[in-house]
């Protein structure tokens, strides 16, 4: 069971969307991390068939997927970022709307429909209308639809996308129960919300992965170059200018004690500390600030103080 | 498929656009049908009242027309012109004491008058010209020597044919093909009452409700994936790409069908339970005698209903492709409405070819005047006659852009 992207690229009209991305997917769940445009959604459609690359392919144990259509689809499980709905059908109406248009038998469908809507918490508002449910219940629907098919490759598109923590919590911990032997490939740009659960997260930006590897990995790469220090707010202030700074908070003192991510220590009284995923992401990111930045496009983490290899 | 189908339909009757347009419209339908029952009127010999209205009117029609029922022969109609110019002088003015109502002999002029009046406009139809009345004709027709009605009618059809300043020019090929069209038509015609069908025939426009209905409830067919961004969803799966189009397509057809059926039901069945079914079986001909079409009325209100049918198909088809390629039910909306009534503002027009044109709308196909009229459309010696390019084109409509519909929505892009 292999998901193979071959030099995937996609463009609108000038702007490239995804450029020349090339990946393997093995049974596992894969966290897609990225900035906002970064291309995410752009390559989950393409994986999920319902956008053309401009070129390059995906391949599905070998074969292209346009050449296997509908017994590649049938593999699917795709829950899309800001997922529709229809607002006059009920959650089981719904579920057995999709059950129908991914082949299930009639029979097994209510009772699969019914089996997930308990599993997700709807069980009970199962004959409610989905245009009176919260955000919350309507992802939770929506992971359920995906599911539905037992599905060897699952999609998600930032799924907890305008859900509170504890739903996010909640939806998390559902994702994870549904990842054994299959391929789940979830995109976001909530850190949090892959740390727990990703064995590999592939980060992208510009439309390229621009670095992969396991929480660990990715996590030893901002090695030393994150950084702690307690300050005045001014000078709290100055390092945010200079530097990426992470989370930031007001000692009863009156100072600031300021996370900043540099490559070079930020202020004399600066300490190195452990890294996180998210001061990585930060790192890899950084928009701000003329230190530290990444370089390498062919997947490996590096690092540089230029900025030559930095896209977008 | 089955299932798809039917979750297409409760999809489409769970939409308030769809109930609304199809109850109001269905209301609107039943409405003008019976205001058509309601604002029946008629001369009532009996004198008091004068008028007659309603199903009292309708009654008093029938009776007219059976008090003239019988085959349109050359001898029947000289009589009851004969009979007609004995009311006028020379200059088709009611002469004296006829044109006195206070009278007894005005009495009787006005009750035989108002009792054959429709005859009378069928049977001198064939010497009219323009607006003429039959008063203003029937001093112009010789009865003391023998009449050819049909003859009179057949030149008139030439005349009309040859016409280079008619809405419609026909090449040699097309007037030879409506003079024998004409020719094989069963004479002599029988007259009666048939006035349950006629009336259906006068109000086949209304199916133009049932298709307005069918455009708004089926434009967000697959535009709506697109609005609900349930597009993604639906195509990724199993079935997104090769069955659901389909099943998007058969449940529009079935519930274009079932619209269809239900206005027609109230069109054809309002006038037929108040006007009377009886008379099917006589010849489209006693709406004009220079009619070229071989169908009885029932026949010609079949005709009709059939290609109203074929003309909501094809319209259907031409509303899924737009849904399958445009983001926006609104400017739906408004090509389906346009297409069914910008016929009402257009003027009318002398142009041959903008007129074989516009006769391909619904709007004309369920005009009786039309629908019955001599339309054809030529290609060098080939001639169809409307009914038959109507289905033709409808049909062609339907099987392009049905499938292109269902083809674009299943390469759809979702970007």
């Amino acid at each position: 069971m292999e998901l193979t992207l071959d030099r995937l690229s996609k463009q609108f009209g000038s702007h490239i969307a995804v450029d020349r991305l090339s990946a393997t997917f093995q049974p596992g769940v894969y966290g897609l991390l990225g900035a906002n445009g970064a291309g995410k959604t752009t390559l989950m459609r393409m994986i999920c068939d319902v956008l053309r690359p401009t070129s390059g392919s995906v391949l599905w144990n070998g074969r292209p997927i346009e050449r296997l259509g509908a017994d590649y689809r049938g593999l699917l499980g795709y829950l899309p970022q800001d997922f529709g709905y229809y607002p006059d059908f009920t959650a089981l109406d719904f579920m057995g709307y999709l059950a129908a248009l991914k082949g299930i038998d009639s029979r097994r469908a209510r009772r699969r429909c019914l089996e997930l809507l308990d599993l997700v918490g709807l069980r009970d508002v199962a004959k409610q209308k989905v245009r009176t449910f919260s955000g919350g219940m309507k992802q939770r629907l929506g992971i359920a639809q995906a599911v539905l098919n037992e599905p060897s490759v699952l999609v998600l598109d930032e799924p907890t996308a305008g859900l509170d923590p504890k739903e996010r919590v909640r939806f998390r911990n559902l994702i994870a129960s549904f990842a054994q032997d299959k391929i789940v490939i979830l995109s976001t740009h909530i850190v949090p919300d892959i740390e727990y659960i990703a064995d590999q997260i592939l980060v992208m930006r510009a439309g390229s992965i621009v670095c992969r590897g396991t929480v660990e990995d990715i996590v030893q790469y901002g090695r030393g170059a994150v950084w702690e220090c307690a300050v005045t707010p001014r000078e709290a202030d100055e390092l945010a200018a200079r530097f990426t700074a992470g989370n930031l908070h007001y000692g009863t003192d009156g100072m600031a004690v300021v996370r900043v991510v540099a490559e070079r220590r930020p202020h004399p009284r600066a300490v190195p500390v452990e890294p996180t995923l998210e001061d990585v992401y930060l790192y890899l990111f950084q928009e701000s600030s003329g230190e530290g930045t990444l370089s390498s496009g062919d997947g490996a983490p590096s690092r540089s103080g230029k900025k030559g290899g930095r896209r977008g | 498929m089955a299932s798809l189908v039917i979750f297409e339909l409760k999809k489409m009757l769970g939409r308030r656009v769809t109930q609304v347009s199809l109850g109001v419209l269905f209301a609107l339908s039943l409405l003008f049908m019976g205001l058509n029952v309601v604002q029946q009127a008629a001369v009532n010999p009996a004198g008091d009242p004068s008028m007659l209205s309603g199903t009292a009117a309708i009654a008093q029609q029938r009776a007219d027309a059976e008090q003239c029922a019988g085959p349109i022969t050359d001898e029947a109609v000289a009589a009851v012109v004969g009979e007609f110019q004995t009311f006028l002088d020379e200059e088709g003015e009611v002469k004296a004491p006829y044109d006195d109502p206070a009278t007894p002999e005005g009495e009787q002029f006005r009750a035989w008058y108002h009792t054959h009046y429709q005859y009378l406009n069928l049977v001198l139809g064939p010497w009219m010209q323009g607006y003429e009345t039959p008063d203003v004709v029937a001093v112009r027709v010789n009865t003391a020597e023998p009449l050819d009605v049909y003859g009179q009618a057949a030149a008139k059809l030439a005349a009309t044919l040859a016409d280079p300043d008619g809405r419609l020019t026909y090449t040699p090929t097309e007037q030879a093909f409506w003079l024998i069209r004409y020719d094989e038509v069963p004479k002599p015609v029988e007259y009666g009452y048939a006035g349950g069908w006629d009336d259906v025939l006068d109000c086949l426009g209304f199916l133009l409700f049932a298709m307005m209905a069918v455009v708004l409830a089926c434009a967000p067919v697959f535009t709506g994936e697109y609005q609900q961004r349930t597009d993604a969803v639906v195509l990724a799966t199993r079935c997104g790409k090769t069955k659901l189009p389909w099943a998007k397509v058969v449940a529009a057809v079935l519930l274009a069908t079932a619209a269809y059926g239900l206005f027609a039901l109230a069109i054809v069945g309002v006038p037929l339970v108040f006007f009377g079914a009886d008379g099917g079986a006589l010849p489209v001909q006693i709406r004009s005698l220079t009619g070229a079409w071989g169908l009885t009325v029932a026949q010609a209100v079949a005709v009709g209903v059939g290609l109203g049918y074929a003309a909501l198909l094809a319209l259907l088809a031409v509303t899924l492709l737009l849904s399958a390629r445009l983001r926006s039910s609104m400017a739906i909306f408004a090509i389906g409405i346009a297409v069914l009534v910008a016929p009402l503002l257009v003027p009318s027009i002398q142009n041959n070819v903008a007129n074989h044109l516009l006769y391909l709308l619904p709007y004309f196909a369920l005009d009786a005047s039309t629908l019955l009229g001599p339309v054809s459309y030529a290609a060098g010696p080939l001639v169809l006659d409307y009914h038959a390019t109507l289905f033709t084109v409808y049909a062609a409509a339907f099987l392009i852009c049905a499938p292109l519909a269902a083809r674009t929505f299943a390469h759809h892009q979702v970007a």
